[in-house]
Parts: structure tokens; C-alpha cells; sequence
């Protein structure tokens, strides 16, 4: 019986649907879709200037391979320079990022510290994490911010817009000799300025 | 006879640009598939030809919702459009506007939000009448006076 029913559509869910105005499902339906479509465009809208959605400019140096002598030491010095068509300031991280350095520089470990980023922490809107592993080796992506708060920054009105000039310094020890690989990633809150590829010294050289 | 209760909004082109938008902010500037000149426009573009009518529609829909009847008229869309021009260009020119923005789009969303003065962007305006002309196409004929 609930077998036939079900077959010939008369069943008592779909009968009461039947006995309403034959539009009635598709009507409902169709509002349903089009507060949904409503609410993504609102979300979508709103979430267009999300600083979230924002991807990083990055530009990449040259790697620079250093053999520190022993018992010296070594300073790093990092810069890059925005030329952004802006017309006023916003704020922009720099970033030093350190591909691998071998071997334990646990002395360098407390300058990166240093620089408010402790091992283990993980830079916002980056994700690169600061963890050397047991024996205190860097061996993976290692970052320190370029100073963001303004030292050794400039800024400098250009004809199109603002020049904005980064430079870091990072002081590197270790008793022996160690294989650097650097690169800088510069990241903007705005896509719309292009980093220039950064510029990498190493004092003594 | 369309049977959206908002057709100026539940069409092909503005949804599209809806779906443009989206892809382009959540994928494509993150990708390197097209440069970033390119997807810090689109948006744009996209954004300005949807957002009026969509204005609009929500408009109509918080009507509806209310019991009270708001036709689409051309004069309706025609303030939407000139309406969407006037705040985006004053946030894309004026250092104070993009910061009103920001702090509005902050406060709405719970989200750290950011807005980039950028005079290049006007000239996404360039379809604020295409989003008219389209808009127009589904609004209520005047009716003659007897």
C-alpha cells in the first residue's frame, strides 16, 4: 500500500505538497536561492578590503653564502626599497627570511630573538615558524622582521607617490664556519606597490 | 517573464561579476597566474558592476520584507550607480575617505580591513553605465498618465 502510494506520488508528504499551488515548491525555492545569492555578494563585498585576503609582494635576492671565520663574526645588512604609487603611508612588514645555516649559531639564535620573533612563534600573515631543531641548527625558514616600527627607515615623497627605504641589520656569531642562504621577502598590505629585489651586504665581506 | 523576486540582481552578467570578484580576490591575486596590475583592477571592475544593483536588490528585498512594495525604477538604479561612483571615488582619492572606509568595513566585518588611495582605480568607473543600462533593462515600464 505505502508502496504504491510512494509510486504513484500520493503519499502524504508529497500529496500535501500537491494540494498547494502547483508554484508553491519552486517559489520557495527560488527565494531560498536568491537570499543565499543575496548573502554571498554581501560577504563577497565585504570581504573584497580584507587585509586577510591580501597576498604578500615578495621579492627575492640573490642567496648570499657566508663563511664566518672562526671565533668572528658577521653582520648582515638587508634592504629594499618600495616605489609605490600610494600617496600616503601604509604600513608594510619587511622580512628577513634565512634558508638554512649550518652549524648551531645559538648565539644568533638570541639576536633573532631579539628581533620579537621567539622560536616555535610564527609570523602573522606569513606562517614561516622560527624552530631550530634539537641541536640548535636553522635548517628550514627562519624570519626576522625587517624593523617595521621605523628604524633605518625612510621615507621619501617621489614625483609618482612614496619611496619607502628599508634596511635591517642582523649580527650573526659563530665559532666556526657557517653557509648562509638569505633571501628577503618584502610584504605589503597593499598589492598595488611592487617591491624592488632586495639588496643584501655582509659586513666583514 | 523573470520570477526572481530581485531579477535586476539574479542574472547571468551580475552574478558572474559576483563570481569574478570572489575568484579574483581568493585565488587569483594569490596566484601568480595574472599580474598583480591586473587582479588590483578586476576587483574593481567587478565590484562597481555588480554593487548597485545589488544595493538595489537589497533594498527591495528589506522592502518586501517589511510589506512594503519598492518597484525598480530607472530612478532607483540611476541613485544607486551615482551613488556607488560617489563613495568610491572618494575613498580611491581622498586619504580621509579611505580611512572612514576602512574603519567602517573594520567595525562591519570584525576584521583588520585596509583600503589603498589609489586615483588609478577611477578608472574601474567606466562601467558604472553599463551597470545602469543593465539594470534598466528589468525595471518597471512607466505607466502612461490617463
Amino acid at each position: 500500500m505505502v508502496k504504491t502510494q510512494l509510486l504513484s506520488g500520493r503519499c502524504g508528504w508529497w500529496r500535501s505538497l500537491d494540494d498547494r499551488d502547483s508554484g508553491w515548491l519552486a517559489a520557495h525555492v527560488m527565494r531560498t536561492v536568491e537570499l543565499l545569492a543575496l548573502a554571498a555578494a554581501v560577504a563577497a563585498s565585504l570581504a573584497t578590503e580584507n587585509e586577510e585576503d591580501t597576498p604578500p609582494q615578495r621579492s627575492e635576492s640573490d642567496p648570499v653564502h657566508v663563511a664566518l671565520p672562526s671565533g668572528g663574526a658577521a653582520t648582515l645588512r638587508a634592504e629594499t626599497v618600495w616605489q609605490s604609487d600610494l600617496h600616503y603611508d601604509v604600513p608594510h612588514v619587511g622580512l628577513v627570511v634565512i634558508e638554512s645555516a649550518r652549524p648551531p649559531m645559538t648565539e644568533g639564535l638570541a639576536s633573532l630573538a631579539d628581533a620579537d620573533l621567539l622560536p616555535g612563534e610564527q609570523v602573522p600573515g606569513v606562517g614561516l615558524v622560527l624552530e631550530p631543531d634539537e641541536k640548535g641548527w636553522f635548517d628550514g625558514l627562519y624570519s626576522v622582521p625587517l624593523d617595521p616600527d621605523g628604524r633605518d627607515q625612510r621615507n621619501e615623497r617621489a614625483a609618482s607617490g612614496l619611496r619607502t627605504h628599508w634596511a635591517s641589520y642582523l649580527t650573526l656569531w659563530n665559532g666556526s664556519s657557517a653557509q648562509l642562504k638569505v633571501d628577503v621577502r618584502a610584504v605589503a598590505s597593499s598589492y598595488d606597490s611592487e617591491p624592488r629585489r632586495p639588496d643584501l651586504w655582509v659586513y666583514p665581506p | 517573464v523573470s520570477r526572481w523576486r530581485v531579477p535586476e540582481f539574479m542574472n547571468a552578467p551580475v552574478l558572474g561579476a559576483v563570481v569574478l570578484l570572489a575568484l579574483n580576490d581568493h585565488l587569483l591575486k594569490t596566484s601568480a597566474i595574472l599580474p598583480a596590475v591586473v587582479t588590483g583592477k578586476l576587483s574593481d571592475f567587478a565590484g562597481l558592476f555588480y554593487f548597485p544593483l545589488l544595493l538595489v536588490a537589497l533594498l527591495r528585498t528589506v522592502g518586501q520584507a517589511l510589506g512594503v512594495a519598492v518597484p525598480l525604477r530607472t530612478r532607483t538604479v540611476a541613485a544607486a550607480v551615482v551613488g556607488t561612483g560617489f563613495v568610491f571615488a572618494a575613498v580611491k582619492t581622498s586619504a580621509r575617505g579611505a580611512a572612514t572606509y576602512t574603519a567602517v568595513l573594520t567595525w562591519l566585518t570584525g576584521h583588520p580591513a585596509h583600503c589603498v588611495v589609489d586615483p588609478t582605480d577611477l578608472l574601474a568607473l567606466v562601467v558604472l553605465p553599463l551597470c545602469y543600462l543593465h539594470g534598466r533593462r528589468f525595471c518597471e515600464p512607466r505607466r502612461a498618465a490617463s
